[in-house]
């Protein structure tokens, strides 16, 4: 285009800002046009500037594209690196997704179908969020459990969240399900409180027990107490058995508070008790 | 300077003890923690990494308390740490794993995470496999990804449990330069191997069954087997700890005198056996 | 530049960043900004690289991308003022300079002189830059029907000085 270049001291005056706008604008309508003097411009950044920049390029397309999960809890306000560990955290990838999905639903439509048995789902949907947290606690499935726990904000805000990663989708399935299963009214008092508490006892009993023990311990307990008590208010386990209306004693008031009771109790002790150092496994929590 | 102190560290798992009873404290440097498997050198090093805590004994690392939970938090956040057995996420990429621990240790804004992350990968040498998935990438390349993590933020002490192991010569090598680039910073690394040792601490803890048979500087090490090495073209020796032929056809013994020997200089890694094997002899005899 | 060249990318980084990186300095005083914006660019050219068809000139196609880049962080931060780039006009430019003018924008290197710094920026930014009013307005910190009115007037001085 031209067979003009720029003398080195007008591009030292350009790069210092010693150049009116006049001016710099010729020159840079030059560089746009001019490799030669593109090349000779380059001097005047310093060499450690561009490196750095080029480092922070290559940084930039390594680092993972957040997934429309993480970009959905950025958007909903949460913090960039917590929506990271947060979606980073095992208890959210797809199998763990699919497989309770799996098992709420076959409890649902066992429970819906005709002379169906909604005795199965009582006792499976306030286990998920048990399981759930169980997995978000349990060090063992965390293949990294080790270089984690040294950093600083492995403890308890770790836990808390992964809990919560954990917790929340399982709730959300067992919420949909429980509509499918015993209709809009009942299916939230049917089994969110016992869930929670379910939840917070084996959290506590974390700090006795691993808290897969304790998790499993209580799956049994609670699903021969759903049977029982079925039993007792209909009568005869032949009749449990055979399947029967959710008017169990679950649903009554005082059941409810109970459940209500244990779960303050026990998050009360989780919090207090179990997550102190030392104690949770013998680690530093 | 001190920066990392135990006091009569004991530890037991189950029935069986891991540590019993350790003393030491060292500074900036690189110390290396030398012993035979099952020694103890891990337990120790999860101890200092804050992620066990001890049964008894006192342990202060930059003059703080693991015990105590603000001061443990405060140790985590100037701390780097490899673990023997550092498991991954197969399905994360390199860069993700890390980027991932950087979250964990409060590097929170993004673009300066990620520089730092390019930064440490760079530093072991997998900036050309970042992107890559852990699960594609070889035994080596994992450890290196674990030793990159551990370098995150500049820790004032950096606790790597073999971190040798599964490198090949050339990666060792780079290692080598890498951990002892850096000054003022205090090192603690496990390892079996005394060429390590030999060439990179400037002080050495040798471990046995779960206590500290020896802590000074290689050289006194190797005077442990100070007139007790003897180079003889026989393989029979009743009074050597141990013998063992060399690339050259001859004998080594370290111990007592076999008939017709030469005394020859003894290394760190004659120390070391005669150590390990005179521990062993008094245990029995005990 | 296919995916996964990344000296591909190098060699246009090298090429480019410096130039860019200057440029850009002379809109935003913010050195912190400039040197986001630089890499933001070339994420953006290694992102965007299907899209440069090859027709047109890249060093037209990389600023496109950086000046509006650097557009975006004043509308996500508040406004960093534009440095008033350079007040003092040496006393007399050099018969170089006056060539340089002349070559690349004809008799309008003199007229633009005679512009007021207001006019002259907006001309500069919707011109020379190669930006939209609205755009113009944002690098500006200034109404959009402002950028409006003083390019109007600053065609009518410039058509006034050429004819």
């Amino acid at each position: 285009m031209t067979t003009w270049h720029a003398e080195p001291e007008l591009l030292e005056r350009y790069a210092d800002g010693r150049t009116d706008d006049v001016l710099a604008a010729s020159v840079e309508a030059h560089l746009l046009a001019c490799a030669q003097c593109r090349g000779r411009v380059a001097a005047q950044v310093p060499a450690s500037r561009l490196r750095v920049n080029w480092d922070a390029v290559v940084a930039t397309l390594d680092a993972p594209t957040p997934g429309p999960l993480e970009r959905l809890l950025v958007r909903s306000g949460l913090r960039a690196s917590t929506a990271r560990l947060l979606a980073a955290t095992p208890t959210l990838r797809l199998s763990w997704l699919a497989s309770i999905t799996l098992a709420l639903a076959f409890a649902a439509v066992a429970a819906t179908r005709p002379g169906g048995a909604p005795l199965l789902f009582l006792a499976l949907a306030p286990l998920v969020p048990v399981v759930a947290v169980a997995i978000a606690f349990n060090p063992s499935l965390d293949p990294s459990s080790e270089m984690v726990e040294a950093t600083p904000v492995a403890g308890l805000r770790l836990l808390f969240l992964r809990t919560l990663a954990s917790l929340g989708p399982s709730i959300v399935l067992a919420g949909v399900a429980g509509r499918l299963a015993a209709g809009p009214g009942e299916s939230l008092a049917l089994w969110l409180l016992p869930a929670l508490a379910l939840s917070a006892l084996s959290l506590a009993l974390a700090s006795v027990v691993p808290i897969a023990t304790a998790a499993s311990a209580l799956g049994v307990l609670w699903t021969s107490g759903v049977v029982v008590a079925e039993a007792a208010a209909r009568g005869s386990l032949a009749a449990v058995a055979s399947g029967g209306d959710v008017e169990s004693v679950l649903v009554h008031l005082p059941a409810q508070l109970l459940a209500g009771a244990v779960a303050l109790l026990a998050a009360v002790v989780a919090t207090r008790h179990s997550l102190q150092p030392g104690q949770q496994n013998r680690r530093h929590a | 300077m001190t920066t990392v102190r135990f006091t009569d560290i004991t530890k037991r798992f189950a029935t069986t003890p891991a540590l019993s009873g350790v003393t030491a404290a060292t500074g900036p440097g690189i110390t290396g923690l030398l012993g035979p498997n099952g020694a103890g050198k891990t337990t120790l090093l999860r101890i200092l990494a804050t992620v066990l805590a001890p049964d008894h004994g006192r342990v202060e690392i930059l003059g703080l308390d693991p015990g105590d939970r603000e001061e443990r938090t405060e140790i985590r956040r100037r701390l780097g740490y490899l673990p023997q057995e550092a498991g991954f996420h197969p399905r994360f990429t390199a860069f993700e794993f890390v980027d991932y621990v950087a979250i964990l240790k409060e590097l929170d804004d993004r673009r300066a995470r990620h520089a730092e992350v390019h930064r440490v990968l760079e530093v072991v040498g997998l900036g050309n496999v970042a992107g890559k998935r852990i699960k594609t990438l070889s035994g080596g390349m994992r450890r290196r990804l674990g030793l990159a993590q551990a370098l995150l933020a500049r820790p004032e002490v950096l606790l790597l449990d073999e971190p040798t192991a599964g490198l090949d010569p050339e990666q060792r090598l780079r290692f080598r330069q890498l951990v002892s680039g850096e000054h003022g910073r205090t090192v603690v690394l496990s390892t079996h191997q005394t060429e390590d040792v030999a060439a990179l601490c400037s002080r050495v803890v040798v471990m046995d069954r779960g206590a500290v048979r020896f802590d000074g500087t290689p050289a006194a090490l190797a005077r442990v087997a100070s007139g007790r090495v003897w180079i003889a073209d026989t393989e029979a020796s009743l009074g050597a700890a141990v013998s063992w032929r060399t690339g050259d056809g001859r004998v080594r013994h370290v111990g007592n005198a076999p008939a017709g020997a030469e005394i020859a200089a003894p290394t760190l890694e004659d120390g070391y056996l005669l150590l390990i094997h005179q521990n062993r002899t008094d245990e029995e005899a005990a | 530049m296919r995916s996964g060249d990344r000296a591909a990318l190098a060699t246009l980084y090298d090429r480019h960043a410096p130039w860019l990186t200057l440029r850009l300095a002379r809109r935003c005083a913010d050195r912190g900004i400039v040197d986001e914006v630089v890499q933001d660019t070339f994420v953006a050219v290694w992102r965007g690289a299907a899209r440069f068809t090859g027709q047109g000139d890249v060093a037209a196609w990389v600023w496109g991308i950086g000046i509006r880049r650097l557009i975006d962080h004043f509308r996500k931060r508040r406004p960093v003022p534009v440095e008033s780039v350079s007040p003092t006009r040496a006393a007399t430019a050099s018969a170089e300079e006056e060539l340089l003018l002349a070559v690349e924008h004809g008799d309008l290197g003199g007229a633009l002189t005679k512009l007021s710094p207001e006019l002259r920026a907006v001309v500069q930014a919707t011109v020379l830059d190669g930006l939209t009013t609205r755009e113009a307005a944002r690098l500006l910190d200034i109404p959009a029907g402002t950028v409006k009115t003083r390019m109007m007037r600053a065609r009518i001085q410039l058509r006034e000085a050429l004819s």
